[in-house]
């Protein structure tokens, strides 16, 4: 997934950078309008997360201009600005969500996520690995005959595990991609959502295997 | 201070036109007066004029010596009109020859034609004298006639008194009447400054518009310099807006870049150790940045409570919108939200949308900060007799006990909410906003932890 | 000569000043030391008792003093303001009307609304209160039915055509001694050019002059004149009814009417009495009484209307004319010129 980060902060923009690159997208990071405004012309990007005040003007006028030219770019506004004032006409200008500073990496994930799936509209791929089918967007896992639905979090996890099967998943990296830092869960927390999911998966062919120690991974019966 | 200063220019107006209406009243009234005596005069005059001419004509000479033979007629014509008393007297050269003599003999005379008037006091009564003086000759002896006929003026007293009532009528009706005009002069002069005076008192304290240009001439500066006034409010009152918004960015953007370097270094950390002092970093971040959006929010709130910007809107929608927005957050904390209604979209309601909105917001955040894991949220909003219900009911992860009046207190947050972030401004701004939009708020909590947060709003 | 002179001074007023003389005194009502209402007056006793004694049955507490005196005495009387009279009554039109033009007399305030006829007032201050007709008395014995005159036209032809009769047979005013026959006489000569003619036929018979139309009534009655000229008609009636030889004749061509006429002097203080007795006299209780009860006519009289040759003489300020001094030396030069030949 291509991504540009409009950002004047430079401080802010790397780490974003950091953090997408290590979900494994391709982030391109523009500190005013001017060198925005070059990137989206000569590239294309999957999403665009804007800041609105920018050193050569307000990221409303370039969402207005973006969208003007047609550009059916998903584009969510970081916006460090009063909660009350400016939510409204961010949504009026043509932004598809809005995210305030200061946010944590898993609601900008979730916020990517929910914004890409709405583009992609109904035909959204659906993972599969084994015998499962996940769908996503109405929280369903399909195996044989059955259709299971999961609870947000069980969702997510399974998210992980089938969009990276058979990788080693340590607890902390689960826990923080599953919960909020404000969320009040130990690191135990994470067993209890893959204790539900295998009671779930049971009768598919695939299985969360724990490896003792280090973490768990998603993998087909033999 | 001076009384008269409190007067409304109507009043003022209707005062001076009167007095102006009176004034002329009074003037029309002598001047018709004035008028109406010399003509009387004048009767009286050319009726004395008439009787000392006939009163010539017998003059007649004896001898050597000069004899008048009085018309009867004549005097008692003189007489007869106003029952006027008639004195006369008759000199022939300085000497007396008939008539009144102890009546005096006025100074001036005139001639047969143009008889010398004035008025002079005989007898208790008043009298118009007409004087001539005539010259005959007897046997060639000069003889120099003075002749006056004095009478009482009771006629031209009762005309003038007739008239003079007949007068006060017709002066009492144009004043009446020019009262009337002056009422509606006044009416109509008041009337453009009273709909320019409706016009600014009818649109409230918080409708920042330009007044209507279109006022008389004279009303012009004022309203170009009400304008003006309103034009610098508008762009001051855009400043604080603007200042509070300003303030937010330069407070969170440090933050956030602390919060994104922190949970980076999270996401790379191994130990236990360093992952919770992260942690321990991020959430201060985060109480950090709560209390000083809490405190920019609600001084907006309080600024905006001042002066709310009215506009109709479907409340419906509004709230559709909100609860569609705190979806992710929800999902994020594995929260069902579920939002019911029996209202139509249709159904407006006509206040400040940002204070209302607000409100619905930090309602709908609190509920979602101390929520248990895993539960639902019921969202109703319900259309009643008297207003709009929204309520929301959550499950407490740990139900604090609610004092309703502690619940509001700024910084006082309710007991054991434990870890759970907060300035405990967020009922408070609520509050204000709830307030200043008319509405009122209600917490309650229910059997098996269960707390409903219900908002009424008038239609 | 010496009559005419000393009337003039007298009229004038000229420095003479001579006692008033009252011909007679009448009182009616209580008896007082000093009566309540005193009325000077001009007309007889006989013609007005009527009306006192109604007033008096009225009114017993008020004590009443009727006085009569010559009209020329009462003028000047009251010029000289020597009297202290309540009310001043006199059939001299002139006089009353001179008197009160020259300031003698009070506005009268009605006790109540009196409705009197426009032309029988002078201001609020001298009030008519009864008429009467001026008549010729006759000796009825002397005159065929049908020879009596009906005109002044007719008298003369009449008296042309009987000189021989009539000579030294006619009494008529002395104008110079008597207010009332001047009077009568000047209204004649300013109403008619007839007058002098008649004026002329009677100097041409010697007529008698006479001051008083009592003697004349009586000397009529006893045939000793055939034809009294210019009498007041109440007298002649109220003698004719004793004294059956009288005969009264009004004149068609035209009747002067008398109009007796009352006012309050200045000089009364109280004139509650006076206020009182006017309100009784010309209210429609004491014009009734006049017109019913007594040989005068009210001011309403029904004679006025069905006789349009009956002239009230009219109470205006043309009356003064004849008072002037040159004026009545005029007249009375040839009144004289004309009577006495």
């Amino acid at each position: 997934m291509k991504v540009l980060i409009i950002e004047d902060t430079q401080e802010l923009a790397k780490s974003l950078r950091l953090f997408l690159e290590l979900e494994n997208n391709h982030v391109e990071c523009a500190y005013d309008l001017a060198t925005a405004s070059h990137y989206i012309s000569v590239t294309h990007f999957d999403i665009i997360l804007l800041d609105i005040m920018l050193p050569d003007g307000d990221g409303r006028v370039f969402l207005r201009s973006v969208r003007a030219r047609n550009k059916n770019i998903p584009v969510i506004v970081m916006t460090a600005r009063s909660e009350i004032s400016d939510r409204v006409d961010l949504l009026d200008i043509g932004a598809d969500d809005y995210i305030i500073k200061p946010f944590e990496f898993v609601e900008l994930e979730a916020r990517c996520r929910a914004v890409l799936r709405r583009h992609s509209g109904q035909d959204q791929q659906a993972l599969s690995y084994g015998n499962i089918i996940l769908y996503p967007l109405s929280a369903m896992i399909e195996f044989g005959q059955e259709k299971i639905p999961l609870r947000n979090r069980e969702l997510r996890l399974l998210e992980i595990f089938c969009n990276s099967p058979e990788i080693l998943f340590s607890k902390e990296q689960l826990t923080d991609r599953l919960f909020l830092i404000s969320d009040e869960v130990t690191e135990n927390a994470i067993e209890v959502y893959v204790g539900r999911l295998r009671k779930k998966l049971v009768g598919s062919n695939v299985t969360i295997e724990t490896v003792r120690g280090i973490g768990y991974r998603l993998v087909k019966d033999e | 201070m001076n009384k008269k200063f409190n007067l409304s220019i109507r009043n003022r107006l209707l005062i001076q036109l009167s007095c102006v209406a009176f004034a002329i009243s009074l003037c029309l009234f002598l001047i018709t007066r004035i008028v109406v005596l010399q003509a009387i005069t004048a009767t009286q005059d050319g009726l004395l004029t008439a009787a000392i001419q006939s009163v010539i004509d017998k003059i007649y000479v004896v001898e050597n010596s000069v004899s008048v033979d009085l018309p009867y007629d004549t005097f008692s014509l003189l007489g007869a009109v106003g029952e006027d008393r008639i004195f006369y007297r008759i000199d022939d050269n300085g000497q007396f020859l008939t008539g009144y003599s102890d009546f005096p003999m006025p100074h001036k005379f005139g001639n047969i034609q143009e008889p010398e008037f004035s008025n002079v006091e005989h007898k208790g009564e008043r009298l118009r004298i007409a004087a001539t003086e005539n010259i005959v000759f007897a046997m060639d002896k000069r003889h120099e006639l003075r002749i006056i006929i004095a009478q009482s003026q009771n006629f031209q007293k009762s005309i003038a008194t007739k008239i003079s009532s007949n007068l006060v009528l017709i002066t009492l009706f144009f004043f009446m009447t020019a009262i009337l005009f002056a009422f509606l002069t006044a009416n109509l002069t008041i009337k453009p400054i009273y709909l320019f005076a409706t016009d600014v008192k009818m649109r409230g304290p918080n409708n920042l518009r330009k007044v209507s240009s279109d006022v008389p001439t004279e009303l012009k500066p004022l309203a170009q310099s009400l304008n003006e006034f309103i034009s610098r409010f508008r762009s001051t009152l855009r400043q604080t807006e603007t200042f509070i918004a300003e303030a937010a960015h330069h407070i969170r953007t440090p933050l956030s870049v602390v919060k994104s370097e922190s949970e980076l270094a999270l996401r790379k950390s191994k130990t236990p150790e360093n992952r919770e002092r992260l942690r321990t970093i991020i959430k201060s971040v985060d109480q950090t940045n709560r209390s000083a959006s809490q405190l920019l929010d609600h001084a907006m709130v309080l600024y905006r409570a001042e002066r709310p910007e009215t506009e109709e809107f479907s409340i419906l929608y509004a709230i559709s919108e909100i609860v569609t927005q705190f979806k992710l957050a929800a999902d994020l904390r594995d929260l069902d939200l579920t939002f019911s209604t029996d209202a139509s979209p249709t159904q407006t309601v006509n206040l400040d949308r940002t204070l209302f909105e607000t409100s619905v917001r930090n309602l709908l955040d609190n509920a979602l900060k101390y929520a248990l894991s895993e539960t639902t949220i019921i969202i109703e909003f319900k259309k009643t007799k008297h207003n709009f219900q929204l309520t929301i009911k959550n499950q407490y992860s740990s139900a604090p006990f609610l004092d309703q009046k502690q619940l509001y207190k700024k910084f006082k947050r309710g007991e054991q909410t434990g870890e759970i972030i907060g300035s405990g401004l967020g009922l408070s701004i609520v509050m204000e906003a709830v307030s200043a939009i008319g509405a009122s708020i209600e917490i309650r909590k229910t059997k098996g932890d269960i707390v409903c947060a219900t908002l009424l709003v008038p239609y | 000569m010496r009559y005419l002179i000393s009337t003039l001074l007298i009229i004038l007023h000229i420095n003479v000043a001579v006692a008033l003389t009252i011909e007679t005194n009448h009182s009616y009502g209580a008896a007082k030391t000093v009566s309540d209402l005193r009325i000077l007056s001009s007309t007889d006793i006989d013609v007005f008792a009527p009306v006192l004694r109604a007033y008096s049955a009225l009114n017993p507490a008020v004590s009443i003093t009727y006085s009569t005196a010559s009209s020329s005495d009462i003028y000047r009387a009251v010029s000289n303001a020597e009297h202290d009279f309540h009310l001043i009554m006199s059939s001299a039109m002139d006089l009353q009307m001179k008197l009160v033009n020259d300031g003698f007399a009070k506005p009268v305030s009605f006790l109540e609304r009196v409705n009197l006829p426009d032309w029988s007032h002078w201001q609020n201050k001298l009030y008519g209160f009864s008429l009467e007709p001026i008549g010729m008395v006759v000796s009825a014995s002397h005159f065929n039915e049908g020879d009596l005159p009906n005109t002044r036209r007719e008298l003369v032809s009449f008296l042309r055509a009987n000189q021989a009769n009539f000579s030294r047979k006619i009494v008529t005013y002395d104008v110079t001694s008597s207010g009332a026959g001047f009077l009568f006489a000047t209204q004649d000569a300013r109403q008619s050019n007839s007058f002098w003619r008649l004026a002329e036929v009677m100097g041409g018979l010697a007529p008698h002059l006479s001051c008083c139309s009592g003697a004349m009534l009586d000397a009529v009655n006893q045939g000793e004149f055939l034809l009294a000229y210019n009498i007041i008609g109440s007298y002649a009636e109220k003698r004719s009814r004793l004294q059956k030889n009288l005969r009264v004749i009004y004149f068609q061509d035209y009747t002067h009417m008398l109009l007796r006429t009352v006012f309050i002097p200045r000089n009364v203080t109280n004139t509650a009495s006076a206020n009182d007795f006017l309100t009784f006299l010309l209210n429609d209780v004491g014009q009734n009484f006049i017109e019913q009860e007594t040989d005068m006519l009210s001011l309403r009289s029904d004679v006025l209307t069905d006789n349009p040759h009956y002239k009230p003489i009219r109470l205006d300020t043309g009356l003064l004319v004849y008072l002037d001094r040159l004026k009545r030396q005029r007249f009375l030069d040839e009144w004289s010129s004309a009577l006495i030949q």
